[in-house]
């Protein structure tokens, strides 16, 4: 069985089709990167595994489930733009937020939770916890909110625009905790514009633009043709030369 | 005449018990609620909820039911209202709240202009809390102990759905129930208010407090409990206040949580450019 599988997805919201016929699957314990421009559609195929947005037409699979019927095996974390930062929450709150699936209704997230401890350890934020969401740095709300997705205890995380302005130390201590996360056999789906060489550690890339332009091991898939095809300029294919010669790809 | 003396004056009359109690009542009731007023900036919203309650309370006196009923449907349906022309009519959330707020107000003050009821129009606005009798304590005490109910039990799921509603989706909390009951307990919380601060200033009650606590806030719950230290002391002062100066008290209790967050504001920017030097 496969961890996700989109059987000819499209959505479209009233005149605006932002996804075209997309298909491909993952298996359990891999890591995938969705890539393409802005507007590309990587966040609305997110929502669709997250089981958010349903397709307008084909099929979104979650270890073969429909998406809200595997609302525990799904672990999310929405783009920055998409939550109120104003909120004086602490980077302890906002992790023991993960939590409330599995306490369930009627009851208070309890002070002192193991599993919050044990997500901000993997995320190294011990020594944050304390902290205001709002006074972290972008890498570090990145992980706050990693780690809140691991405290859900997902199976699959969906992960939108984790590394985006990030710089490069911070965007490696974010893949390593992933890489950590696949090791456990987690199946980990990410957003991203960014092409870097850090993107050798993927085992797929979906290179989206309202449709799926290419689907396969980095390796195979981060042609300049691909890419010029995905972002429609020869600037980023320039860019790639760079990242093959410091990835020592072919 | 000592301090102690001072406070205990006007606990003598029992208008006075009865007003300090309510207002109290009242403020606790809009300042927890005003946390997440504040937090997700559904201060307009508030206000245009306040106001849409006028036509229901002229409504309900045509129609000889409890004010408190055309109230509450009023404000809810004004809630409902703008949400509907915002998506409806894609325009901005504070365009639409601006139209269906003096819309609805207007219709409220001619209905009640061309009636002529016995009730006093002023006393809704401004309100009244010396005017306040034991049924409007009991109704207050009552709304209160329904919202802080509510919003205990609920709390780790409001906080998650206002502050990130579509993780709050995908985790299966039922964000469109959340949202009504919110709608609900702010219209409820805004009725309850009528009779102390009235409909113009409950406003207050709704975003001064929380407006406060944001600036001094460490976490959730340090921000709803000094929310809600505001708004009680604001009650206390400002009714205190009214009575040895003979001053309108919603405008005092108002008066006095806007200085509250003036100060905090001032003691904060000091202690910043301090810290800073
Ligand atoms: N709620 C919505 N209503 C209407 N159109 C939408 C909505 N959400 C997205 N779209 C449109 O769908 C397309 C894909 O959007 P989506 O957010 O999935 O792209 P994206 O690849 O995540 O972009 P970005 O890199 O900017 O985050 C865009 O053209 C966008 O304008
Ligand atoms: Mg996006």
């Amino acid at each position: 069985m496969y961890a996700i599988e989109l059987d000819s997805v499209s959505v479209r919201y009233d005149k605006v089709v932002a996804l075209r016929d997309v298909s491909f699957n993952s298996e359990a314990g891999k890591m995938v990167a969705l890539i393409g421009p802005n507007g590309a559609g990587k966040s609305s195929l997110l929502k669709i595994l997250s089981g958010l947005l349903r397709p307008s037409s084909g099929r979104a699979k979650v270890f073969g489930r429909e998406p809200t019927k595997a609302r525990g095996l799904i672990a999310y974390t929405p783009q920055r733009e998409e939550v109120y930062w104003d909120y004086p929450l602490t980077v302890r709150e906002l992790v023991a937020m993960g939590s409330i699936r599995r306490v369930g209704p009627l009851r208070w997230l309890p002070a002192r939770d193991s599993r919050v401890e044990l997500a901000l350890r993997l995320v190294m934020m011990e020594d944050l916890a304390s902290r205001k969401i709002s006074e972290l740095s972008g890498g570090q709300q990145q992980r706050a909110f990693l780690a809140r997705a691991i405290c859900q205890g997902g199976e699959v995380y969906l992960l939108d625009e984790p590394i985006a302005g990030l710089d490069s130390p911070s965007e490696t201590i974010l893949l390593e905790i992933l890489k950590t996360l696949r090791e456990q056999g987690k199946t980990i789906v990410i957003a991203t514009h960014d092409i870097s060489a850090t993107l050798e550690i993927f085992d797929y890339v979906a290179l989206i633009r309202n449709e799926l332009l290419a689907f396969g091991p980095p390796s195979e898939v981060l042609t300049s043709e691909n890419l010029e095809k995905t972002y429609g300029s020869s600037a980023v294919a320039l860019h790639l030369d760079d990242i093959r010669r410091v990835a020592g790809w072919r | 005449m000592n301090l102690f003396d001072l406070l205990l004056e006007p606990m003598g009359y029992e208008f006075m018990r009865v007003a300090l109690a309510t207002s109290i009542v009242v403020a606790v009731t809009c300042s927890i609620l005003s946390g997440f007023v504040v937090l997700r900036g559904w201060s307009l919203l508030g206000d245009a909820i306040s106001h849409s309650v006028l036509p229901g309370i002229a409504i309900a006196i045509a129609l000889n039911i409890p004010y408190l009923i055309g109230a509450l449907l009023a404000g809810l349906g004004s809630a409902a209202l703008i949400g509907v022309v915002e998506t409806s009519a894609r325009i901005r959330n504070d365009t639409a709240i601006g139209v269906v707020m003096s819309g609805a107000f207007a219709a409220g003050l001619i209905l009640l202009s061309w009636m002529r009821p016995t009730v006093d129009v002023f006393h809704m606005l401004f309100g009244n809390p010396i005017g306040v009798s034991y049924g409007d304590m009991i109704l207050s005490t009552v709304i209160g102990g329904f919202v802080v109910l509510v919003v205990a039990s609920l709390f780790k799921e409001i906080v998650a759905y206002t502050f990130d509603p579509i993780f709050s989706k995908v985790v299966g909390i039922p964000t469109t129930f959340l949202h009504f009951t919110l709608m609900i307990l702010l219209s409820l919380a805004i009725v309850s208010a009528l009779n102390t601060v009235g409909i113009i200033l409950v406003i207050t009650l709704l975003v001064t407090p929380g407006a406060t606590a944001q600036l001094v806030a460490r976490n959730i719950t340090h921000l709803f409990a000094t929310s809600v230290a505001v708004g009680a002391s604001s009650a206390v002062i400002g009714l205190y206040l009214s009575y040895y100066l003979s001053i309108s008290s919603g405008g005092a209790i108002a008066g006095v949580a806007t200085i509250f967050f003036f100060v905090t504001l001032g003691l904060k920017t000091a202690f910043k450019t301090r810290r800073a030097e």
